[in-house]
């Protein structure tokens, strides 16, 4: 029995002291939704938020810290053609890849990028996006050649994004198919080892041609479930994590210890009325739905804030958004009025689809009840996500209640979601209007901006006036930390910048 | 089961790119990994492959199948054992207690404990240990595997999630065991060793208990099975990367090759597990041993 005892002891003793030996380094746990695909530059889901990607790879542009202001990256300087068909990248130089592979050089960006455009690398995620690049040359060792087929004005915003990142030639050609996950970036932060559905490792890159790294160990961990996350969080075992529930966003906020760190996100969250079914065909009851909903009993009641009533679709932050242009009345007197007008005295019945998850399902649940004090009785139907986008992209939802992820340029969901041909599959809701059509057109052939933003901004007041969307809010993005993390700035895109974060005594 | 994933609305072009994807994006991943051919030609090429041993390369990591149930089988079999050890000590001895204390408050207690057992649905029950023990004691990881090589973090890292396996099986094995048991002490043979002044625990432990054990070993048997294949609820409450947590990625990725490959292998480990339970039957009854 003693020894039993004491070998019992001996254990927690153990046990206690392995937790103690990695307090005294500067390590930071980060969860996030999905564990690591791939960071292969040419097969980057686009599902992961850019978390883990910003601190190993980088590209030739990137946006300042927290905002979407274009700034040099790997590249120093660019030089357009006037007519937009030729492009010239002026490199760092000096830079270093990880693991001693050497000195970025333009053929490193030639490889790199070829290779992301490249058909023969099957899955690739990142190829349409560079899809009007007709050839990348290196001029010499520190300048790249863009030549394009067509105009791409919105290039240098994919330079600065995942499409855009550069990795080594040496290491690509080495590694294979182990590369992506064991890859080799010129980022602040070099990859250590992947323990496949636990954690992603980091450590600090001390060639770094940037700021100087101040963490010793950055640690990701995958965690699907939001209350487990929420539960490690708040027993320690993370130190940085991204808040969705309303009431933890208030618990956090109210707590000494923890530091709440808020920034406007790009997703608008909305319900979609697909004018392929009846009666959502006609506007009248369009416009009834958007008079019926009171918005601020989800901002206000359910959200209590914490996300932004939309003024527009593209939030602000978006280049050529229009805001300022979406303030839905709330009555239910003129909603009835309209519904009779289009022939619905008594209301009609139709189905909304939504995922399920509290920041669909909630507001759902309250649209249904203000849609039914109007007569028009909503049955629910929940799916899961990939069903989910199964059947919105098939044009099979009368109604739906929905995310856009947005970009900080919009042609690429602007050109999708509302240009006509596009329905079914980009085109959720079957909007058609042949002069938004003609003006996104026009907008994607030149790389004039003020002409761009002009054609922008008359298609998205149209996009407004049909009503086949109700916009409700752009979701903001919160991320809680404790106060002993500092430095830490929010980034519109989710990323997770690491830029002179450090962990305080 | 291939028709039953493909069946499915969504796939993985759309689950691995996402909401913002456009269709051109969408239909170039299909057409690359050869998704938009007819599923039957898909079948064919599967099976071809699954005859060579090669159960295909995941959609969304593209690594090899084989190499990801083999980085993720020991943590699975880890928390399937040790549940099972759980299920299996407590099972036992409250079953034991029960029978002999029969219509006693103790027996009263395990049975009310046991039915509160098999109904406490695991989730709840996971997420109610990890509050209590991981998040406001600090005992227990609230997340993870433990990191490999080092088995004291994996001990700790195993403790809750066996813990919440553990307690539906050993309440049904608790009840399996105490109506063995009950129906073992009435027989003859048990009378008669007793009147021969055999001890207590000798009767209980030599004679009784084994015999009783026979339907108490099928029952562990059927739920070490069902712990191999029935970890997904919990590995995803503690974000334990096993098979189960890689089944439900898999599913909502639409990563038909992880699924596929997956299922078999827990479909092959529930078939052996059932072999290794008729093998134990023969060491613990003679007369199967004698009819052999």
């Amino acid at each position: 029995m003693r020894g039993v005892l004491i070998l019992i002891l001996i254990v927690s003793f153990v046990i206690c002291f392995s937790t103690i030996i990695s307090a005294n380094q500067a390590v930071l746990r980060i969860g996030v939704q999905y564990d690591l695909s791939t960071l292969d530059p040419a097969r980057i889901p686009m599902i992961n938020d850019p978390q883990m990607q910003v601190a190993v790879l980088e590209s030739l542009a990137r946006y300042k810290v927290g905002t979407f202001e274009i700034e040099p990256g790997l590249a120093t300087r660019w030089e357009p053609s006037s007519d937009g068909l030729t492009w010239r990248f002026f490199l760092r130089r000096g830079v270093q890849f990880h693991h001693g592979y050497g000195e970025l050089k333009a053929s490193d960006v030639a490889y790199t990028l070829n290779r992301t455009r490249s058909p023969e690398i099957k899955g690739g995620t990142m190829r349409q996006q560079l899809s009007a690049i007709k050839s990348i040359e290196a001029e010499d060792e520190y300048t790249v050649r863009f030549t394009f087929s067509r105009p791409d004005a919105v290039f240098l915003h994919r330079m600065a994004g995942p499409a855009g990142y550069i990795v080594s030639e040496k290491a690509l050609k080495e590694r294979g198919d182990d590369f992506g996950s064991n890859p080799v970036g010129t980022g602040p932060y070099m990859f250590d080892h992947w323990t496949t559905g636990q954690e992603v490792v980091l450590v600090p890159n001390p060639k770094y041609w940037g700021y100087k790294p101040r963490l010793d160990r950055v640690i990701y961990i995958p965690v699907s479930d939001a209350a487990t996350m929420h539960n490690a969080f708040e027993a320690g075992d993370l130190d940085l994590m991204p808040v969705i529930s309303p009431e933890k966003l208030k618990k956090y906020r109210k707590d000494p210890s923890i530091q709440v760190d808020s920034m406007p996100g790009l997703s608008v969250r909305h319900i979609g009325m697909n004018t392929s079914f009846k009666p959502f065909d006609d506007l009248r009851v369009r416009k009834a739905v958007a008079y019926a909903i009171n918005r601020d009993d989800i901002t206000e009641g359910l959200w209590q804030a914490s996300s932004t009533p939309t003024t527009g679709f593209f939030p602000p932050s978006c280049v050529h958004a229009l805001t300022g242009v979406w303030n839905p009345t709330y009555s239910p007197q003129m909603a009835k009025k309209l519904l009779a007008e289009a022939g619905y005295p008594n209301g009609f019945e139709t189905t909304m689809y939504f995922t399920p998850i509290d920041r669909f399902k909630k507001p759902a649940i309250i649209v249904q009840e203000h849609l039914r004090a109007i007569g028009i009785k909503v049955k629910l139907e929940a799916r899961e996500i990939g069903s989910f986008l199964g059947l919105l992209r098939g044009g099979k939802m009368p109604m739906f209640i929905m995310t856009k992820g947005l970009d900080p340029y919009l042609d690429r969901i602007i050109n999708g979601q509302f240009m006509s041909e596009k329905f079914p599959g980009d085109n959720w809701t079957n909007f058609s209007d042949p002069d938004v059509d003609e003006w996104l057109k026009q907008a994607a052939s030149t790389i004039d901006e003020d002409l761009r933003g002009k054609l922008f901004k008359k298609a998205q007041q149209r996009i407004i006036e049909s009503y086949n969307f109700y916009m409700i809010d752009w979701e903001n993005y919160h991320i809680a930390h404790p106060k002993k993390i500092k430095g830490f700035v929010p980034d519109p895109q989710r990323a997770i910048r690491l830029d002179n974060v450090y962990i305080a005594e | 089961m291939f028709f039953a994933i493909h069946i499915i609305p969504g796939d993985p072009a759309v689950a691995m790119l996402g909401a913002t994807a456009t269709q051109e994006e969408i239909e170039q991943f299909r057409q690359d990994l050869g998704l938009d051919r007819p599923l039957i030609v898909q079948l064919g090429i599967m099976v071809k492959e699954y005859a060579r041993g090669n159960l295909g390369t995941s959609i969304r990591t593209r690594k090899p199948v084989v190499e990801e149930i083999v980085l993720r089988y020991p943590y699975t079999a880890q928390l399937a054992v040790a549940g099972l050890f759980i299920a299996t000590v407590f099972g036992v001895i409250l079953g034991v207690a029960a029978a002999i204390r029969q219509n006693s408050w103790l027996d009263v207690l395990v049975l009310s404990i046991s039915t509160a057992g098999i109904a406490a649905p695991g989730f709840w029950l996971g997420l109610l240990l990890s509050i209590v023990f991981a998040v406001n004691l600090g005992w227990f990881p609230t997340v993870g595997g433990g990191s490999p090589g080092d088995w004291i973090s994996q001990l700790r890292a195993v403790v809750l999630p066996a813990v919440t396996l553990g307690i539906g099986g050993a309440a049904f094995i608790a009840r399996m065991t105490r109506s063995s048991m009950l129906d073992v002490l009435k027989e003859d043979y048990i009378r008669t060793a007793r009147a021969k002044g055999v001890g207590q625990w000798v009767v209980l432990f030599r004679h009784a208990l084994k015999n009783a054990a026979i339907p108490t070993v099928t029952i562990i048997g059927f739920y070490f099975g069902l712990f191999l294949g029935g970890t997904v609820i919990i590995e995803t409450v503690f974000a334990r990367p096993g098979l189960g947590k890689l089944l439900v990625d898999a599913l909502f990725t639409r990563d038909y090759p992880i699924i596929q490959g997956v299922t078999l292998i827990l479909a092959i480990s529930f078939v052996l597990v059932n072999l290794l339970t008729d093998l134990i039957y023969i060491v613990l009854d003679p007369r199967i041993r004698q009819a052999e």
